[in-house]
């Protein structure tokens, strides 16, 4: 017995996705959340062991571009994201520059 | 961070900003987008608005120019009668970013008006910061 409805698996992947998304909303938020974390917390992590310093302003930007990336890909077929979603991912990306551009650099007074 | 770091720092995020909302309209419309951000009506009236601030800034940049090369000092004088070539576009810099926060923080945390406190503490700080860097720029203090 399955938890939800299964898509229909012969339309195609985009169908597939679509009534993933149709069955369970936050499916894509989850993924680009993970995106994010994922280009975050990797990058910081691994500058962070080989040179002793994470920066994280500039490991933001970089995960928010890449949630960025996935997004507009995602935007082309109706039903997988909302123009919330959009919105907000760009309102992040945004925020992630301003805080790079006004952080202070390593060693920077 | 010194005044030349910080409005460098506002302009940089302007552009950013701009080339962001820019790009996506464009991804949307070359692809035939079903999802455009041009429907938003936040992200549309942004572009227009940070165009128009970023000319008024070339401006009050170039009549800061102006101002400074006009400027004399006798001798003994311990600094310029006028703080006008410090003032590059700051009141520019508080519109721009403040459109920018505004956009930025509607979209994450709502049109909510009980949330709108957070917003006004921002961008009131923001202002507070730079009237001390110019201030900073023009007498030499605070730090």
């Amino acid at each position: 017995m399955s938890i939800y409805t299964q898509p229909n698996l012969t339309g195609g992947m985009d169908e597939v996705l679509i009534e993933v998304v149709t069955t369970v909303p936050s499916f894509m938020i989850g993924l680009l959340v993970f995106v994010f974390g994922f280009v975050f917390i990797s990058g910081s992590a691994t500058q962070k062991k080989q040179s002793g310093y994470a920066d994280m302003p500039m490991w933001s930007v970089m995960a928010s571009l890449s949630t960025l990336m996935v997004t507009l890909i995602l935007t082309i077929k109706g039903g997988l994201i909302n123009l919330e979603t959009l919105g907000i991912v760009v309102a992040l990306t945004i925020f992630s520059a301003l805080w790079l551009f006004l952080s202070r650099g390593r060693g920077e007074q | 961070m010194g005044e030349i770091k910080f409005v460098t720092g506002l302009l940089l995020t302007t552009l950013f900003t701009l080339a962001i909302v820019m790009f996506v309209i464009q991804f949307g419309d070359e692809n035939d987008s079903a999802v455009l951000l041009s429907n938003d009506s936040d992200y549309s009236g942004i572009q227009d608005s940070l165009v128009g601030d970023v000319q008024d800034f070339n401006e009050d940049a170039e009549d800061s120019v102006d101002t400074l090369m006009s400027t004399t000092q006798e001798a003994g004088d311990q600094s310029a009668s006028s703080g006008g070539q410090f003032k590059v576009g700051a009141f520019t810099m508080i519109r721009m970013a403040t459109v920018i926060i505004t956009v930025v923080f509607t979209k994450i945390f709502g049109d909510d008006i009980g949330f709108g406190i957070f917003l006004t503490a921002i961008t009131s700080i923001l202002v507070w910061m730079i009237g001390l860097y110019i201030w900073k720029a023009w007498k030499g203090s605070p730090d």
